[in-house]
């Protein structure tokens, strides 16, 4: 017996409204689009897991305890622990979101939109506070590589913080030369990739960790090809179009990379290949 | 939804008034310790007035409902399904006591008195008496006062707390004749143990989620000089406490109100309320709503933050509030003060109070009332700008010698 599929429609679009109010203007509508994709990106999941035709499952009452006793533990604790206030009472509320899901659809239902309700409710909500931790240790860490590659040269480079001294040439790597934006637009671009290249969690999990280092390469080499450029053609050349071009460059190159290291896991078989189970006969989901 | 059950109940050899007669004696003893605070409030705040109606018609259901024989089935010993029940109304009990808020302790005492229905008289009976719990909660003090903010918060027209109280009342009490509807016909769905936990578990955890979302906030210390009786262009005279002000700060350590004017005609009215103990004091809202004034939003539409901001030039943790009677405009500051610390709202005032009980807090209030067209914001930030400011309330500075 199939579930009518008006009640989860409703659900879902409650479940997205609800993560989607969560959000601020200000992130969302500002530079950063990529924030926007991931939000949308989660609550077009949240809508695709919840709608799809499935068996009516009971509830799983015990899951559904834990996870609301866990939500309300978070939630105390929130007030208390300071800068991370926002980032637990929303985790909180998504575990409480959660163990309504789990009482109404059960556990798997529940695990079937952890990872978008999560991203939706927690992630994109504290970006920018993450984006603000991470950005001083990007930077180093893509000052300290560079150095090491282009101290293979003739010159010999040392490095203060984040400024690398080459010869003459003084490089410094500033906030905005950290690899972030890099990075969050590459989360979006892993996400949609793990869902449609992969099956299971950890596979998904495992190789969307891999953007992190994706990144990191592309942004050091980066570095390298505009220190390398200000060398040869002068300081002039970091304000102009090359700047822009060796940017693009890196994100190319960081989704090629991210693309490339997918090797690293098993093959998937095609949709074609696997037998359907499923009650409705539906095949090609992204939320398996 | 988690799949209700219905269980069968057997014919107990332990009748249905005896144990109804129980679950009185229970709610009134659960109910003894917040009884003066609740009659007493009923009488004194504008606010809370008529809250002894709701108490009736709470009664008044839970009466029909045992005449009619709607609670009819109880089990022969105790509805296991009811002890969850009484341990999270036992953990709000524990928690008002904890925090020495009334409020949670008179809820508390409801909800045992309901749990304890629960209990005795089974799952049909505690479904059905629901409606008189929560009616019943609407009667007790402070309840209007909330439903008065979140309405506001809305951003709904203002309507009088009572009003408001009524119209959910009705809401509720239709409620529970759709239940009734559901019993007649067999299908009032009847929740086990496990789904008696996890209600208590999201009821909770709905209350954690408000407080995480709406922490207390405090700031430094601010207090005003009020020896100092001219400065800039202001001067300020000690005037009669108003008799509802009286009444409502009878308990308390000090009143002082004074009104200072400027050379050019404005006028601020200060409102200082010293008490060693919290319960004495209350948000400004609580006597404008009752006498007469629609709350709005701020005209700046910013909160008022501990860097003052563009909002306020004030260093304490202080609300910006507005309200209108009649032609009157008014526009005003307020804030809690000790020693150490500032807050803006009773949450933070009660932790602050259990954080260092010894520190007296102080209710500092500024406002300024103009005609209808006129800005009251202008002299209220033309007198912020220039009062003399201590950094902690008079009564603390002196108390710490």
């Amino acid at each position: 017996m199939s579930a009518p599929v008006w009640p989860e429609l409703v659900a879902a679009v409650v479940l997205a409204g609800l993560g989607l109010l969560l959000q601020s203007p200000r992130t969302l509508a500002g530079d950063p689009l990529a924030h926007l994709i991931l939000a949308a990106t989660a609550a077009a999941l949240i809508l695709h897991r919840l709608r799809e035709r499935s068996p009516v499952r009971a509830g799983s009452p015990w899951s559904a305890v834990v996870l609301a006793v866990c939500g309300a533990v978070l939630a105390f604790l929130a007030p208390l622990a300071g800068g991370l206030r926002p980032a637990l009472a929303y985790i909180a509320l998504a575990l409480v979101a959660l163990s309504l899901i789990a009482a109404w659809r059960g556990g798997r239902m529940a695990a079937n939109l952890a990872v978008p309700i999560l991203v939706l409710y927690v992630l994109v909500p504290v970006l920018p506070l993450f984006e603000a931790a991470l950005s001083y240790p990007l930077r180093r860490l893509s000052a300290l590589l560079a150095a090491a590659l282009l101290d293979i040269g003739p010159d010999a480079v040392t490095l203060h913080g984040t400024e690398l001294s080459w010869g003459t040439l003084k490089v410094s790597v500033t906030s905005a030369c950290s690899g972030l934006t890099l990075l969050q637009n590459l989360i979006w671009v892993a996400w949609w990739t793990v869902l449609l290249r992969h099956r299971g969690f950890v596979t998904r999990a495992l190789h969307a960790t891999l953007a992190l280092p994706a990144v990191l390469a592309a942004n050091t080499l980066r570095v390298v090809a505009l220190a390398v450029m200000a060398r040869w053609l002068g300081e002039e050349s970091l304000v102009g179009p090359g700047h822009v071009v060796v940017g693009w460059a890196a994100v190319v190159l960081a989704v090629l990379l991210f693309l490339a290291l997918e090797h690293l896991f098993p093959a998937v078989p095609a949709e074609s290949d696997r037998p359907d189970t499923r009650s409705g006969g539906r095949s090609g989901s992204i939320g398996r | 939804m988690i799949a209700s059950e219905t269980r069968e109940m057997s014919r107990p050899a332990f009748g249905l008034w005896p144990r109804v007669a129980i679950v009185v004696v229970a709610l009134a003893l659960a109910l003894a310790p917040a009884a003066a605070w609740i009659v007493g409030t009923w009488g004194s705040s504008p606010l809370d007035a008529w809250g002894w109606l709701f108490f009736a018609a709470a009664l008044g259901w839970g009466g029909l409902v045992l005449a009619l024989g709607l609670a009819d089935g109880h089990p022969e010993g105790l509805d296991p399904s009811g002890w969850p029940l009484l341990f999270g109304f036992v953990l709000l009990a524990g928690a008002g006591l904890m925090l020495d808020v009334r409020l949670a302790g008179a809820l508390a005492g409801l909800g045992l008195g309901w749990a304890a229905a629960w209990l005795l008289l089974g799952g049909a009976a505690g479904v059905l008496l629901l409606p008189s719990l929560l009616v019943a909660a609407l009667g007790l003090p402070t309840i209007g006062f909330l439903l008065d903010g979140a309405w506001r918060g809305l951003g709904l027209p203002a309507m009088p707390a009572l009003v408001l109280k009524a119209g959910l009342a009705l809401v509720l009490l239709l409620g529970g004749l759709m239940l009734v509807v559901l019993r007649r016909r067999g299908r009032l769905p009847l929740p086990g143990p496990l789904q008696s936990v996890y209600g208590v578990a999201l009821v909770t955890a709905a209350a954690a989620l408000t407080v995480a979302f709406n922490p207390p906030t405090f700031g430094p210390p601010l207090a005003l000089a009020e020896d100092q009786w001219a400065f800039g262009r202001w001067y300020g005279a000690e005037i009669q406490a108003a008799p509802s002000e009286q009444r409502l700060f009878a308990d308390s350590r000090r009143l002082s109100k004074r009104i200072y004017a400027s050379r050019d005609g404005a006028r601020v009215s200060v409102l200082v309320v010293e008490s060693d103990d919290v319960h004495d004091l209350h948000t400004p809202e609580y006597c404008l709503s009752g006498s007469g004034w629609v709350i709005g939003k701020p005209e700046s539409g910013a909160p008022v933050s501990p860097a003052g901001g563009e909002a306020l030039p004030l260093t304490a943790a202080a609300v910006e509030i507005t309200a209108a009677r009649g032609e009157q405009r008014l526009a005003g500051v307020y804030w809690f003060s000790s020693a150490s610390r500032s807050t803006p709202d009773l949450t933070g005032l009660r932790l602050q109070s259990r954080l260092a009980p010894e520190e007296p807090f102080a209710l500092y209030l500024i406002s300024a009332v103009v005609p209808a067209g006129a800005s009251a914001r202008t002299p209220l930030i033309a007198f912020l700008r220039e009062a003399p400011w201590l950094a902690a309330p008079r009564g603390a500075v002196d108390d710490n010698g």
